[in-house]
């Protein structure tokens, strides 16, 4: 049997809700032919419930008194970590504490059926917020014969995200699957998660379901291999918050053929698919406009003190995707000119600014925009001339870590938002991306459904008519249209290639060729079609010779083109040669040159590089080995009649010396481009303890750490950890962390 | 499901007490649960670079107990040569033993001899009976794995120019430096090999579940955790002691392979886990701190591969059956879109600002820009390409499983040479510090050492039953 007792505490104690419902939990895991069972009680019935479940493994051990004593285990883990830093005369600090422990035991009762039981209890904290879980678990397995594969779960668990308040998970999973070497081939899994917060009225209720089968099947038949498989998933989403829901029910089929033809010379292979997806999203009260996200063209930045006028710079970074990186851009000074372009001119009613900080009050700032941010929205035409729209309504999300901005909408080709203040002793806010959300459809619905269908293939044909020669030919497709958005894209695929040993040992030949096209349309928000054609072409060459053990060498050309609407856009071809020789017993030498010439046919420029790199390997005794890299590089660029010319040169060498079992020692110097060097060292006094240290610098940064591991006793294992920064500037920012952990296992 | 009540709790129990009663019933299992004994892997390498060209031949290998017993590991002949041993070790016997505490091992040697000019000179063997007897303090828990390694001086096994007696001196498993360390999973046992970069030998193992495959270290490299498909659950190993700290049991999905982590924070020791399932065609994600499932997200079919961003915050999983890779956002465990590459993607590599996806089935890599969320180029290899590794100054390493190869890329993603491997070759890891390359090799138990920059192929180590995955600790 399995009890939930679910015991939490936060500092304040907020008031809550009734938890919820049921904590009840019955595994049955069924896998090579066995049959696990977990069950749950209710927190009020745990104590009861388990005494039950002690006296059920005393009275089955009893039946079996020759193997009434059962294997016992434990484990116990802790980890604790503290971080602090100072960075402009200001400190930020933050610690965690995780513990768990469990304890369990299994005891054979027959050859076939095992018994075992496992309580664990976790606690995190965090320093303001403390979780507490206690999740005890029985289980009985069952192993027949392989005949199948079914298990049925059921957990939960909390964590407290940053800025928000605690969130409680739960999972339930159903899965069955036969064999794979039998017949049918059936896989089903059932999953469905619920996320939900302890405010009332709630802020985050939502339930996610997942339905899958899958039936696959491998046949040879006259000496042709063959695979069909057939998927179906069923991911459902409701919100409700938000009252929404989304569906998207798909169906997959696929077949890959393959077959050898004269006695293994010819390998031929056939891949065909055809996917068809139903995107259905609901509101689950009055009818709503559908959200969507965007994409634009561009992201723009500039800091400009006359919003109203002027082009902004163009920012890739704003729109890359990544809400990991900064952007380059920081909220620590007025107008911060932040927009991005679409291609076409598109409806926008909300505007998403992802930001990085540190600082515990931008959920303050940011809900008190007009105090603190002063946010302004502005549009264009023409990148140039912006129009005020108004003051955005700003509100902070800190599940995303971003700024929403939302407006009446409003179609434009360029949209920006202006800040005309900003939080005076606020840490660092950094911008890290911007997206554009309009909506699917202009009229409220109740339903919106798109079905997406995909068709995808390909043939593979390889021919090696004798031990040194083979060639490869390969073309795929892949097509796929939604009837929302009028959204049609098309893919091909195509290449080849040659790989000639034309002379053993002395001289290889290898020459490839890839083309690729897509072509994709879509219905902008404001009913214009807005198409893409992109294509590229590859070419590749290489020529390579052994002709000693101690020798060899390889000389190889490529050559690209990108194409834009069938035109050519862009092209770069190289040519690089690289030899490596053994010149001594431990001594390598390996020496690459490369010669590239790269052209944008669009901006007009063309760029000529050349770079010689050199690596050597030194192992003068076994111990030690030193590895030196070394290289130079030029470039000139010529634009606009204008030519810049650059150059670059790296150095770097890595030492590591391990003169006994017990000590290692290492060391990297960077000389070119800038100058840097880190050294560490790893002793094990003894085989149960391990202590290394580390020392760094690069520029005006100095960092050092170290850690210790201890294993005092079998199975226990101490680690206490130490990392620190510092940085030689006017406020001299310096940042520590120091983590600990213990484990024990029983 | 919803409550349970009581009389559910005495159904259990009764069905309980009917199996037990019903054992007899039913047919027996192919092999019980080995729950009792353990591992003992043995290996043999040489201490001498130049050594005389002597070879003997080991008729059978017997472990001491501490009653004195003496248990038969090996029965020979097992050929030794101090040629072939140069600078190598070799695998003499994984064997099942008894737990316990072992104070000898002894080595029966039935021939030794010499290459001359006019043939074999043979030695005269150790008495009696040519038994070698090596003192040892080898202690095996229950279910632990253990390396010895037998280390044979043949310079110093020579007694008055006629006489064998080899030198060979018992070192029992201890850890090396963690930043030396390389594990991999053997996917047909359920062991992981641990592997000294320095020596270039096996310097230990430890035992996990059943068929452990795709292995991801924490941010702070302290430990390692496994997936072990065939018992559907994750091990988390200690990288300095080599054992098992926990297990957590996946709760979800069908035939987990492959394992990604994102880390909390920069330097935090607990993160997410997210683990592909193949039969399930979803990702199942796990919290490191509760050790639970914390939800799964439905991806393509198939998913066969998968790689974490820990700047973007991203995960990337390539999907075998549909054609197309799946992005999914870590902040917020939801898929956020899916590109269509070429046939039968098994591989992705998380490169700069780039993502290279490996599609067996149309011998072409696709290069996806993950800002734009598409593909930008393709590079056609001589393939079938399966797995890959970019470093080394930017040079991208693909294993073509099919072929037995592997293929060099430069910086400008032009193939320089493809060189032959070993059987079925999939794992790839890279020590920039030393210039190696390792590569497992699924079909005939070995991992490859290459030199990346001579594009060369060094030795090989043998390691368990086919080994699956590769990773080295760096920091």
């Amino acid at each position: 049997m399995l009890f939930n007792i679910k015991k939490s505490s936060e500092k304040p104690r907020p008031k809550r809700r009734g938890v919820t419902g049921f904590t009840h939990m019955f595994l049955l895991s069924h896998k090579d032919g066995s049959i696990t069972f977990y069950y749950t009680g209710k927190r009020s019935n745990g104590r009861m419930r388990l005494l039950l479940l002690l006296l059920a493994v005393v009275f089955m051990s009893v039946i079996r008194p020759d193997n009434a004593v059962a294997a016992v285990y434990g484990r116990a883990d802790m980890s604790y970590q503290k971080t602090t830093s100072t960075t402009a005369g200001q400190t930020a600090e933050s610690s965690s504490l995780s513990q768990g422990y469990s304890l369990g035991f299994n005891h054979a009762l027959t050859s076939a059926i095992t018994i075992a039981g496992d309580v664990r209890w976790s606690m995190y904290d965090t320093g303001t917020k403390q979780t507490e879980d206690v999740y005890p678990v029985f289980y009985l397995t069952y192993t027949p014969p392989s005949m199948y594969y079914l298990s049925f779960s059921y957990n939960r668990n909390e964590y407290i995200p940053p800025g928000g308040d605690r969130i409680a998970i739960s999972n339930m999973n159903a899965s069955f699957a036969l064999p794979l070497e039998k017949w049918p081939s059936l896989a089903l899994s059932y999953n469905l998660s619920t996320t939900s917060d302890y405010l009332y009225p709630h802020k985050i209720d939502t339930e996610t379901e997942n339905k899958n089968l899958n039936t696959n099947y491998n046949i040879i038949f006259l000496e042709t291999s063959a695979n069909l498989n057939y998927s179906y998933s069923d991911p459902v989403t409701k919100d409700n918050v938000a009252k929404t829901k989304s569906e998207t029910p798909s169906h997959q089929v696929s077949a890959n053929l393959s077959r050898p033809f004269w006695d293994q010379r010819i390998q031929t292979g056939v891949n065909i698919g055809y996917n068809q997806a139903e995107n259905i999203n609901e509101s689950l009260g009055a009818p709503v406009q559908f959200e969507q996200k965007i994409t634009a063209s561009d992201g723009l930045y500039l800091i400009t003190a006359t919003p109203a006028i002027g082009a902004l710079a163009s920012t890739p970074a704003l729109i890359d995707n990544n809400t990991g990186a900064s952007a380059g851009i920081d909220l620590n000074g007025i107008n911060r000119n932040i927009g991005l372009r679409f291609a076409t001119a598109e409806s926008v009613h909300k505007i998403n600014l992802y930001i990085s900080t540190s600082d515990p009050n931008i959920a303050t700032y940011v809900n008190n925009s007009p105090t603190y941010f002063g946010w302004q929205l502005y549009i264009s035409s023409d990148g140039t001339n912006w129009t005020l729209f108004g003051t955005p309504t700003a509100s902070y999300d800190a599940a995303y870590s971003r700024i929403v901005f939302t407006f009446t909408e409003t179609s434009a080709l360029y949209f920006k938002v202006v800040n005309t203040l900003f939080p005076a002793g606020a840490l660092t806010i950094n911008v890290t991306e911007i997206e554009a959300i309009g909506f699917f459809n202009s009229t409220p619905t109740v339903k919106l459904t798109s079905v997406t269908k995909r068709d995808f293939g390909g043939l593979n044909i390889s021919f090696a008519p004798i031990t040194r020669l083979s060639m490869n030919y390969n073309i795929n497709y892949d097509h796929s249209t939604r009837d929302v958005s009028r959204f049609e894209t098309t893919g091909v695929n195509q290449g080849g290639g040659l790989s000639l040993i034309v002379v053993p040992e002395y001289l290889n030949l290898t020459t490839n060729y890839t083309t690729s096209t897509t072509k994709s349309s879509r219905e902008t928000t404001t009913g214009q079609t807005s198409a893409l054609e992109a294509g590229t072409n590859s070419y590749a060459l290489s020529l390579s010779t052994t002709p000693l053990p101690t020798l060899n060498a390889s000389l190889n050309y490529g050559y690209n083109e990108s194409l834009t609407d069938g035109d050519v856009s862009s092209t770069s071809n190289s040519t690089s040669g690289n030899i490596f020789m053994r010149l001594y017993k431990g001594v390598n030498l390996g020496l690459t040159s490369t010669l590239s010439a790269s052209k944008d046919l669009k901006a007009n420029s063309t760029t000529d590089a050349a770079s010689h790199s050199a690596n050597l390997n030194l192992v003068p005794w076994r111990p030690l080995t030193i590895v030196v890299n070394g290289g130079i590089s030029d470039s000139a660029t010529q634009q606009a009649g204008a030519e810049t010319h650059s150059s670059g040169k790296t150095l770097n060498a890595n030492l590591s010396y391990t003169p006994t079992r017990s000590l290692y020692l290492a060391a990297s110097f960077t000389i070119e481009p800038t100058s840097s060097q880190s050294y560490s060292a790893t002793w094990l006094p003894t085989r149960n303890t391990q202590v290394s240290a580390r020392y760094g610098s690069a520029g005006n940064a100095t960092n050092m750490g170290g850690d210790f591991s201890w294993t005092p006793i079998y199975r226990l294992v101490l680690h206490i950890g130490y990392t620190g920064t510092q940085t030689d500037n006017m406020t001299h920012d310096h940042s520590e962390a120091i983590f600990a952990s213990a484990s024990l296992n029983l | 499901m919803t409550c349970i009540k009581r009389p559910i709790f005495l159904f259990i129990a009764l069905f309980s007490l009917i199996f037990i009663s019903c054992e007899k019933l039913l047919v027996e299992p192919s092999l019980p649960p080995s729950s009792s004994t353990s591992r003992l892997l043995l290996y043999m390498h040489s201490t001498s670079f130049t050594p005389p060209d002597i070879t003997f031949v080991i008729s059978d290998i017997k472990l001491q107990a501490e009653d004195d017993r003496w248990i038969n590991l090996a029965d020979g002949p097992i050929d030794i040569s101090a040629a072939a041993l140069v600078d190598r070790q070799i695998l003499l016997k994984e064997a099942a033993v008894t737990p316990g505490l072992y104070k000898g091992i002894k080595l029966t040697i039935s021939t030794a001899y010499m290459m001359g000019r006019s043939g074999n000179v043979n030695f005269a063997l150790p008495q009696p009976g040519g038994e070698v007897a090596l003192k040892s303090n080898i202690s095996l828990k229950p279910r632990d794995s253990f390396v010895a390694c037998l280390a044979w001086n043949p310079e110093k096994s020579l007694e008055k120019g006629y006489l064998f007696q080899p030198s060979i001196e018992v070192e029992p498993q201890i850890p090396s430096a963690r930043e030396l360390l390389l594990f991999i999973s053997n996917s047909a046992s359920n062991y992981i090999s641990v592997i000294d970069r320095s020596l270039e030998r096996v310097i230990g193992a430890v035992t996990v579940g059943d068929r452990p495959m795709g292995m991801v270290l924490n941010a702070t490299k302290d430990r390692l955790y496994v997936v072990n498909s065939g018992s559907r659950t994750i091990s988390i190993i200690d990288t300095t002691q080599f054992f098992v700290l926990d297990t957590i049991q996946l709760t979800a999905g069908i035939e987990p392979t492959d394992i990604a982590i994102i880390p909390d924070d920069k330097n935090s020791i607990e993160g997410k886990l997210y683990i592909t399932n193949r039969l399930s065609n979803d990702v199942t994600v796990v919290s490191t701190t509760t050790k639970r499932v914390v939800t799964t997200i439905a991806v393509g079919t198939y998913p066969s591969a998968i790689a974490a961003d820990t700047v973007r915050k991203e995960i990337y999983v390539t999907n075998k059956l549909s054609n197309n890779m799946s992005i999914i956002s870590a902040m917020d465990n939801s898929l956020v879109a899916n590109i269509a590459v070429d046939n039968r993607p098994m591989g992705i590599v998380v490169g700069k600002d780039k993502l290279y996806v490996f599609n067996e089935g149309s011998n072409r890599i696709s290069v996806i820009s993950p800002s734009l969320r598409k593909v930008v180029s393709t590079i056609s290899v001589e393939g079938p390409p399966r797995r890959g590794m970019q470093g080394f100054s930017d040079q991208l390493f693909v294993v073509n499983t099919a072929a037995d190869t592997l293929t060099f890329l430069n910086a400008q993603d032009v193939a320089t040479r493809t060189i032959p491997v070993g059987n079925k070759p999939i794992g790839l890891a890279g020590d920039e510090k030393r210039n190696r390359l390792y590569i497992t090799n699924l079909g005939d138990n070995t991992v490859s050492l290459i030199d990346p920059i001579g594009e060369r192929k060094l030795k090989e180590l043998f390691v368990g039953r086919s080994p699956y995955g590769a990773l080295l600790l760096e920091r």
